[in-house]
């Protein structure tokens, strides 16, 4: 693997849309921070549950997984204490928004990856 | 701001969101982008409902 793919690889972990403005895709790096975030926040505002490991339970592992994709501000809505409020109306919705940021952000780094090897434009 | 408890209204900002993202994704021509949204919104959003007509039948309890 090439310094550069793997760059722009831990750049997309870090922050949404990193690694494809470091491969030169300006634009599309910013529509990706944007979406990202926005669902990231947004599922956190709709009191969506941040999913943190738990003992006893093998599926919050693939959950937290899901989640700590989104990087930064994963590590960031951690520090801030814990969310979900299971009593909220929009609690699966917010869940949801937060779960799809993550993965949407595991996707753009294997996008950097095929992106930096040539794989595709 | 009762629009946000909206069900239809949250499944239709996750369908755009959605469609965006893979429209720039796995498109790179614009009109192949707006075609790809059209897609996948359209399968998210209409299909969502469609879903729901489909299960209405069924009882919650």
């Amino acid at each position: 693997m090439k310094r550069k793919t793997l760059t722009a690889m831990i750049l997309a972990f870090l922050v949404p849309g990193a690694g494809h403005f470091y491969l030169g895709k300006r634009a599309r790096s910013v529509v990706f921070l944007v979406v990202v975030l926005f669902m990231f926040v947004a599922g956190l505002l709709l009191h969506g549950k941040l999913y943190v490991a738990e003992q006893g339970k093998p599926l919050t592992l693939l959950a937290t997984a899901a989640s700590m994709g989104a990087g930064i501000p994963y590590l960031v809505a951690r520090s801030m204490g814990p969310f979900g409020d299971l009593g909220s109306f929009t609690y699966e919705y917010g869940t949801a928004f937060t779960l799809t940021a993550g993965l949407m952000n595991l996707l753009l780094i294997l996008d950097s990856y095929d992106i930096a090897e040539k794989r595709k434009e | 701001m009762t629009f946000i408890q909206s069900h239809i209204f949250l499944m239709f900002v996750y369908a755009v969101a959605a469609g965006v993202f893979f429209s720039f994704l796995w498109r790179n021509d614009r009109r192949e982008r707006i075609r790809f949204f059209l897609l996948i919104f359209s399968s998210l959003f209409i299909g969502g409902t469609l879903l729901a007509w489909l299960m209405y039948p069924f009882p919650l309890r």
